[in-house]
């Protein structure tokens, strides 16, 4: 050590003196650049927390003002809607580069012997991380906050026995309001971000000490005796010193993520804040962020008996796989190669976790609410219907049929468009569909009058491919036979 | 001079800021709060399209966008029936007092939008139309009615209202669900929209070819016709396994 | 690097102390002593910090009569949206306080109240006088006009809170959020 002035400190910091192995610990020189990911989840998570510090300089946790200062911080203070935007856009591709190092971990063998506490660990950095996610879009405290954090409420409320004590125990009273707030918070500053900072030193010790995963050769079996001696062998012959060596790939990945986090707060902005959170506002339909769209979708798609086992049972029963998972399969193959129904597995999952997230964004299963008197009548539905039809079309409109079907392209996806019903259905199978409902529609029977329920059935009689009447573009009308929707009969004769 | 490049600096990462495309533009504060909304148009997109059409004409429901129509309606009247529906029809009452969600402020927005933003000019004759509000019971002649109907509506809605082209105006279901007010003002103002022509067998100010050579109705005319089509109402409406209506269908 | 600073070097015995020290068992009892005094002061730490963070779990409780208004304000034959300032609100609640439920009033007079929340997760219904229904706008729950299931995810009705009328005052008990173990 040449220079003075770092050699006094040094001689009392004893920094490159303990930390300098751990910095240049060989590393196998097949850790290209598939190992960038683990670095990359890490920088963002500092660049969160510089960013987390900054806004709650503005940040309020008061039920009654968080919303408020969130306006603030978002329309006036100067930058400010950056900095929730990189805060926001930071932690979606934390979640992002996160779930990807897990699934090369997995696919490359890594969390096998003898690494499977460094799997561990980083399992439940992965859950601590999702608890990030939740309660950072709890503390948005906007509309959608709001109705996401009763949505988690009614899932806790099902847990057996202990639900509502566990309720009342999480929202730290009766209600979601300033208490429930306060409970978030300090879990999203200080409980969840030290659990973050000591599993993260335990996960990084941990990669120093076992060291990083060699790139798994295929037909290479685990032998738990000979594992470490070997790995050891090969990074000292032919490893090279983690810095500056394989650094320099981890540096243009973290700064390629830097940007890329840069690009979406500047491109897309920050999230919400998307309507008071007012109770009160009940004309409202949450959505939840993008993390949740596909549990979001799950719940909508299920049939109910399995409900509540999948909202109770899954996370526990997934959370105990992966922690399990080295201990089911810690030796044998490592390569991804050799493991045909891994990859498949972490296929399938990437795929029904995409399909979920895009339906969870299109959400056909909600109801439109304002459909029935915010969407029109298509006009090509109104030329030419008699008096009844027009009634029955604004039957349709009026009981909110609109608002779970389509027409025209326009209205609720719940239940199928009704265009072309009459190809489907004739008059008596739609008075029954209508009185009865069924697959998901409520039955109409005590909430349409007799006339209303003739004239809606003669509308819909009139949403057919093939109807011959429908006038020409010019004139309104054309002469067309009477209509007699329903055939006359009567059951006592 | 740092204070100069700081302000430098921070100028240009401000005008920066305003080329970001996610700079976010206006807070949403009153998302799902309905008496927030403001503005005729967006008044009338939540809740008036969907029965009386997006321009207020082709709609299922009556074209209010029509200056007869207009002219012949008070604001009073049309505040009233904005605000308690008409009982009886597909007209829900929309005001906050009612069950509705619309705010007394806004339902004048409504009244006073119509009369501003839609500025067709009534037809000459609108003055000596026949009133179209505060409709009584029809008091006038069911024969005469049936002569008149035959006269002046056949053409399009059949000999003895079996209906034609235009469909039937006497089918119980749906006398059920329209009003004498509707009926009324459907005879006084037609239905410029889909075709049907005002009592002075005009069609958006042309006459149409059906009632040439007809007078325009009268009074009592129409009073005739109101007469003779809701002499068709029956007790038990829209029974499919009932012939005449009259009768209970008996479960 | 760090080469100058050999700490494998044994340590100075004579920077020790007097390596025969107490004796062994003396040894062991002030550490056992040392063990369980911080154990008693730790639990004497523990109990309160843990039951100011556990307090608020409680099944049961969280409901108090509350006040809707008067009852002749809520018309015969209809269902009304209202709301009522939530009984266990704190200073800081603000406008989260302010809780929303549905008044059905039958012509006979008599009440339901429904909470606003679906069965299925919780979301805000909403009530539609023309059909009679309520629908959630989440997963698409819909509710007969006396809050039974008519169709959609949601495992029960709609939530009912106790109603009772006094001194022509409609009071409901009112409170904690409702979830299905716990009605309103």
């Amino acid at each position: 050590m040449k220079n003075p002035i770092l050699n006094w400190f040094e001689s009392r910091l004893h920094l490159a003196e303990t930390m300098g192995p751990s910095i240049t610990h060989p590393v196998p020189r097949s850790a290209k650049w598939w190992y960038v990911f683990g670095s990359m989840t890490l920088v963002l998570f500092m660049c969160q927390i510089v960013t987390g510090i900054s806004l709650s300089l503005m940040y309020v946790p008061s039920a009654d003002q968080a919303f408020a200062s969130l306006n603030y911080i978002t329309f006036q203070a100067e930058m400010g809607w950056f900095l929730r935007a990189m805060h926001v856009w930071g932690s979606h591709l934390m979640v992002a580069f996160m779930t990807i190092h897990m699934i090369q971990v997995f696919l490359f063998g890594a969390f096998k012997y003898p690494r499977e506490l460094t799997w561990i660990i980083g399992v439940l950095l992965f859950v601590c991380t999702l608890g990030m996610a939740f309660t950072g879009q709890v503390l948005r405290w906007d509309q959608d906050s709001y109705w996401g954090f009763s949505v988690g409420m009614s899932m806790a409320g099902r847990v057996p026995w202990i639900g509502p004590g566990l309720v009342h125990f999480v929202l730290g009273g009766a209600i979601i309001g300033g208490e429930a707030l306060t409970r978030f918070f300090a879990l999203h500053v200080f409980v969840l971000p030290a659990s973050l900072f000591g599993l993260i030193g335990v996960h990084l010790l941990l990669v120093i000490k076992k060291g990083i995963n060699e790139k798994p050769t295929p037909g290479v079996l685990i032998d738990k005796n000979t594992y470490e001696e070997k790995y050891h062998d090969l990074v000292k012959k032919r490893g090279m010193p983690f810095f500056p060596n394989a650094a320099g790939r981890d540096m243009i990945a973290t700064g390629l993520t830097l940007a890329l986090m840069l690009v979406c707060a500047m491109m897309l902005g920050p999230s919400g804040p998307s309507g008071e959170p007012n109770p009160t506002f009940i004309e409202t339909a949450p959505r939840p962020d993008f993390y949740f769209q596909s549990i979001f979708a799950v719940l909508a798609l299920l049939p109910p008996y399995m409900e509540t086992f999948l909202i109770l049972g899954f996370p526990v029963l997934a959370g105990a796989t992966l922690i399990l998972l080295p201990f089911l399969s810690g030796g044998g193959e490592k390569s991804w190669r050799r493991r045909p129904i891994s990859v498949i597995f972490v296929l399938a999952l990437m795929l029904s976790l995409g399909t979920l997230t895009l339906l969870g964004y299109q959400s056909p299963w909600s109801p439109v609410m304002n459909a029935w008197s915010g969407i029109p009548t298509p006009i090509k539905y109104v030329k030419g219907r008699t008096p009844l039809e027009l009634q029955g079309a604004i039957v349709v409109q009026n009981k909110q049929c609109r608002n779970c079907h389509m027409l025209d392209g326009r209205g609720g996806q719940r239940g199928p468009a009704l265009d072309d019903v009459a190809s489907r259905l004739n008059g008596d199978q739609l008075i029954r569909q209508v009185i009865q409902g069924g697959g998901n529609m409520p039955a109409y029977g005590k909430n349409l009058s007799p006339e209303e329920t003739t004239a809606l059935t003669a509308f819909l009689s009139t949403l057919t491919n093939e109807w011959e009447h429908e006038p020409p573009s010019g004139y309104p009308m054309k002469p067309r036979p009477t209509q007699d929707p329903v055939p006359p009969f009567l059951p006592d004769s | 001079m740092i204070r100069v490049a700081l302000v430098i600096a921070n100028l240009a990462l401000l005008a920066a800021c305003d080329w970001m495309p996610g700079k976010p533009t206006a807070p949403e504060i009153n998302r799902g709060n309905p008496a927030s909304i403001h503005g005729f148009t967006n008044l009338w997109n939540v809740n008036c399209q969907g029965c009386h059409g997006e321009t207020g004409m082709w709609g299922a429901a009556r074209p209010l966008n029509d200056p007869l129509y207009q002219s012949l309606v008070t604001d009073e009247w049309l505040t009233g029936t904005i605000s308690n529906g008409i009982p009886g029809t597909l007209m829900p009452a929309h005001a906050v007092s009612m069950g509705g969600h619309v705010t007394d402020e806004q339902i004048k927005e409504i009244v006073e939008g119509m009369r501003t933003h839609w500025t067709g000019t009534p037809p000459s004759y609108a003055a000596q139309s026949p009133a179209i509000i505060n409709v009584k019971a029809p008091t006038g002649n069911v024969a005469a009615g049936l002569v008149t109907f035959n006269t002046y509506c056949s053409p399009c809605h059949g000999e003895n209202g079996v209906g034609a082209m235009a469909g039937s105006p006497v089918d119980n279901s749906f006398l059920a669900l329209a009003s004498d007010q509707m009926i009324r003002a459907t005879i006084v103002c037609g239905r410029p929209d889909v075709g049907m022509p005002d009592w002075q067998g005009n069609l958006n100010g042309k006459p149409v070819p059906q009632r040439e050579g007809l007078a325009p109705l009268s009074n009592t005319q129409i009073e005739d016709l109101m007469a003779w089509i809701t002499s068709h109402r029956v007790a038990f409406p829209g029974q499919p396994y009932s012939k005449d209506g009259n009768t209970s269908p008996g479960f | 690097m760090g080469e100058n600073f050999d700490y494998k070097t044994a340590p100075d015995p004579a920077m020790m102390g007097d390596p025969s020290g107490p004796e062994p068992s003396r040894r062991g009892f002030l550490f056992w002593l040392g063990a369980a005094l911080n154990a008693i002061v730790g639990l004497a730490i523990a109990v309160p910090v843990v039951g100011y963070i556990i307090s608020p779990w409680k099944s049961g409780g969280w409901q108090k009569w509350t006040p809707l208004g008067n009852a002749d304000k809520y018309p015969k034959g209809q269902t009304r949206l209202t709301s009522y300032v939530n009984p266990f609100r704190t200073p800081w609640d603000g406008y989260t306080a302010d809780t929303p439920c549905y008044v059905r009033r039958m012509p006979s007079g008599d009440f339901t109240v429904f909470a606003i929340n679906c069965t299925h997760l919780g979301c805000p219904v909403r009530w539609f006088p023309e059909s009679n229904l309520f629908m959630c706008p989440c997963h698409g729950g819909v509710y007969y006009a006396d809050g039974s299931h008519a169709a959609g995810p949601p495992p029960r009705g709609l939530y009912t809170y106790e109603t009772r009328i006094k001194n022509g005052e409609l009071q409901i008990k009112a409170g904690r959020l409702p979830t299905l173990q716990q009605s309103a």
